[in-house]
């Protein structure tokens, strides 16, 4: 009986501690948390995917675990999170604008001496004076950079690009004189709509009034209804309101969505020669086919610097760019730790060699990451232009830039009525209290 | 003559060996019945709350979490619709955007102010919240933003422009409001299939009342042999009293497993209502995708004459067919909501369970005072030893 009872008792026990643990086991996965650092930023899908490589290495090599969030809806949660007390440990910014805010309120950890650590040389000092969002003090990582300025071109159809704005509308003119229209202008891309406008308007006042112009028109000490501001746009009607610039006029324009606007170049009967558009234009370029086979960088478009205004510098000396911007919320050796991976040569390096991204440490330039002449002449230009500007409606209010984009669509839309369009501009800068405003100084 | 004594009611006194061994074993016996019933109480009680709990749960908040979303979806559907039908010329010029599409609206965003508050999905969930909030904005942004600029003016670019943008923002794939709200009813469902089949309601959970109770039965069955073959008794009352009481306690937990699958059958229905709403969506909608070709042709005029350019050309030509079925008001989709709500509410079994929920630590006692008296008075007869 002894021994009966023995054994039954040791096999019910077994099978109530299997069934005990295999309980626990799922309650414990349910909770089981690690130490890891969290990173907070913009990029979903393929983008997402690329970021997360950038980690991974970085995790390799330290072993320290990298937790990536990706929201379309970065402000309103990165806002939350910081006024909750809990913002994540570093958080990737599309806009200056908006990351200098978080300078402003102290939430936010200088980097200055993880930018000492790199090699002397690894960033030109003009972006060193970008990343400073016009303070004293260095707060920001670039995790890739674009270059704007930039006008792309069929290169089976163009042979010398123009440099000047005058040589640039001779070309134009040429173009419609055949019957076909010059320009590729696709202003859709929703909740954006009207962005690819605005850095129209911001490259010609650049290269038409100056850096310095430039810089206190985005700092919204320069009125809209400046002669200045005016007249860079009155300059882009020339592109955009001449009859026969754009196919389909300016309805196509308002309603073509920004990626599709390019298709258009490589049609057996071409319908628009030229797209004025940032470096991330170049992935939608290697996606359209010709004769059955993907475009070739260098061999079947390239592109020309924006072209100059009478005596003002452009080319490679004066560029628009725009950057996301990684900085540090929480400081932590760990934090300290990924910012420097990703302000170096090892972690810029590897978004470029997947392809689809830009630098602007130039020390990746000389790694050799970069395997057609188009990116090249990109990265060269991010690193070594004398005078780079961040993108204006990045560093204004999100009000004003939000006027700024349906000012641009109301302009295409019905280009007789600038001034009224300027003066509902103004009435918005206006309302701008000076403390909202920014002002980042031209890197140069 | 040599006489014998001997006796058939009373047990002859054990030979000084055998009788230690005897209460020994009934001294073991009992603790083993006891620590059993302690377990059986343990675990049959913890896993009927926890079921209780985890389904009350389920229709509460998780699966209202889902029909929210879908409600939400399918509001800005027929918002968006009725929208876009009413920027057909002339009636934008006369009664503006009208009512279903103000209410609508609302409607929507209340839906999506509920789905906030029984999110079961997690961070993501609430992240993806935070995005559809912002685009929903910007989608009745452009909407009205349209409306002031088609009133004057039926072919105003601008207001084509709004119309246009308002209708990517609800509908491009991947990155509209109608995919996120569709990735958000997935994660909802995700995690409503995994309360349904983890923790409480998992194999595992499953085992750890059975085995207590198989086990328990087994020993009393087992004990009561041994008393019958050891002191004769055929039968004893207390200890057949707890082993029936034992089944009685097991039928309370296992009315669990009603619960449970009452709810998988909810979670079902709730599927079935889900599919229902989807078609009914895609009908409204592609009315409403309809009505804005036929604004961009009247703005732009056809493709082959320019057009609106390649990307609305494109979005023309891929128009789905109309089904030509009238779109049916919300009533039939708040009856397939109320219905799946009333199904977990029946799976929670709310009336009985609180009163069965009591019947386990009770009944569980009373096995053990049943045990106790059933031993008791064989354990007193090895109380005195001879001397």
């Amino acid at each position: 009986m002894t021994s009966r009872l023995r054994s039954l008792a040791a096999g019910l026990l077994a099978a109530l501690l299997l069934a005990a643990v295999g309980f626990g086991t799922g309650a414990c996965a349910a909770t089981d948390a690690t130490t890891s650092l969290t990173v907070l930023g913009p990029w979903t899908g393929d983008e997402q995917t690329a970021f997360e490589e950038v980690l991974r290495r970085f995790t390799a090599e330290t072993d320290i675990n990298v937790i990536y969030t990706g929201t379309r809806a970065l402000s309103q949660v990165l806002r939350s999170d910081v006024q909750e007390g809990q913002p994540p440990d570093i958080a990737v910014l599309p806009s200056p604008g908006e990351l200098a805010s978080y300078v402003r309120s102290e939430d936010v950890q200088p980097v200055d001496e993880i930018f000492g650590e790199l090699p002397e040389g690894s960033y030109s000092e003009q972006w060193l004076q970008l990343l400073r969002l016009g303070t004293d003090k260095l707060y920001a990582v670039t995790v890739k950079a674009d270059l704007k300025s930039l006008i792309w071109y069929d290169r089976t159809e163009l042979s010398v690009p123009p440099r000047s704005w005058e040589e640039l509308m001779i070309l134009t003119d040429g173009i419609r004189a055949r019957g076909q229209a010059p320009w590729c202008i696709g202003m859709n891309a929703p909740p954006g709509s009207g962005f690819p406008g605005t850095d129209w308007i911001e490259d010609i006042l650049l290269h038409q009034s100056g850096p310095d112009v430039y810089q206190r028109w985005a700092a919204g000490t320069v009125a809209w209804t400046s002669p200045e501001v005016k007249q860079a746009w009155s300059t882009w009607a020339q592109v955009v309101a001449t009859p026969g610039s754009v196919q389909g006029g300016a309805s196509a324009a308002l309603l073509t969505d920004f990626g599709d606007a390019r298709r258009p170049m490589f049609d057996p009967a071409p319908g628009c020669s030229l797209e004025h558009q940032a470096s991330f234009a170049m992935a939608g370029f290697r996606s359209i086919t010709r004769d059955g086979a993907n475009l070739s960088p260098g061999e079947d478009f390239d592109f020309f610097e924006f072209p100059t205004f009478g005596t003002t510098p452009g080319g490679t000396t004066l560029s628009e760019v725009s950057a996301d911007l990684a900085a540090m919320f929480r400081p932590s050796e760990q934090a300290r730790q990924l910012m420097s991976y990703l302000a170096g040569q090892r972690g810029q390096g590897v978004w470029p060699s997947l392809g689809t991204a830009f630098s602007a440490n130039k020390q990746v330039l000389a790694q050799g990451v970069y395997t057609d002449p188009v990116s090249i002449r990109i990265a060269q230009t991010l690193t070594t232009a004398e005078t780079l500007c961040f993108d204006a409606s990045d560093l204004m209010p999100a009000r004003m830039s939000s006027a700024f984009y349906r000012a641009v669509l109301a302009h295409v839309a019905d280009p007789t009525q600038l001034d009224a369009v300027l003066s509902d501009l103004e009435l918005v800068r206006d309302d701008i209290r000076p403390a909202e405003r920014l002002d980042v100084p031209c890197g140069r | 003559m040599t006489t014998t004594a001997t006796s058939t009611t009373v047990a002859a006194a054990p030979a000084p060996g055998s009788c230690s061994m005897t209460r020994r074993d009934l001294l073991r016996l009992r603790a083993a019945l006891l620590v059993l019933t302690a377990a059986v109480f343990a675990c049959s009680f913890a896993v009927f709350s926890g079921v209780r709990s985890t389904v009350q749960n389920a229709g509460t908040n998780t699966a209202p979490a889902v029909l929210e979303v879908l409600a939400a979806r399918s509001a800005l559907v027929r918002a968006d619709a009725a929208a876009m039908t009413s920027f057909q010329p002339p009636q934008v010029q006369l009664i503006g955007l009208g009512e279903q599409y103000q209410s609508e609206l609302a409607l929507a965003s209340q839906s999506l102010t509920q789905v906030a508050e029984h999110n079961a999905a997690g961070d993501e969930a609430s992240r993806r919240l935070q995005l559809v909030d912002g685009l929903l904005v910007a989608y009745s942004g452009s909407i009205a933003r349209a409306e002031a600029s088609f009133r004057p003016d039926e072919r105003n670019p601008l207001g084509l422009t709004e119309l246009w943008d308002a209708s990517r923002l609800l509908h491009q794939p991947d990155s509209g409001i109608l995919a996120q709200l569709d990735e958000l009813a997935a994660a909802e469902r995700a995690a409503l299939a995994r309360q349904l089949s983890t923790g409480w309601m998992s194999t595992p959970a499953l085992l750890l009342w059975v085995v207590p109770i198989v086990a328990l039965f087994s020993l009393l069955l087992l004990a009561q042999w041994y008393l019958r073959r050891r002191f004769r008794r055929t039968v004893n009352l207390a200890l057949l009293a707890a082993t029936v009481l034992l089944l009685l306690v097991a039928a309370t937990a296992s009315t669990s497993l009603v619960s449970q699958s009452r709810a998988a059958a909810a979670a079902g229905t709730l599927d079935q209502v889900s599919g229902g709403r989807q078609a009914q969506a895609a009908a409204i909608a592609a009315t409403g995708r309809h009505a804005l070709g036929d604004v961009l042709r009247i703005g732009c005029g056809e493709p082959l004459q320019g057009g609106c350019g390649g990307t609305v050309n494109a979005f023309l030509a891929g128009l789905p067919p109309m089904s030509g079925a009238a779109p049916s008001p919300a009533g039939p989709e708040a009856e397939g909501a109320t219905q799946v709500i009333d199904e977990f509410a029946a799976a929670e079994m709310a009336e009985i369970t609180g009163v069965l929920g009591y019947f386990i630590p009770l009944g569980a006692a009373a096995v053990a005072a049943l045990i106790f008296l059933g031993l008791q008075s064989r354990l007193d007869e090895y109380r005195y030893r001879p001397t």
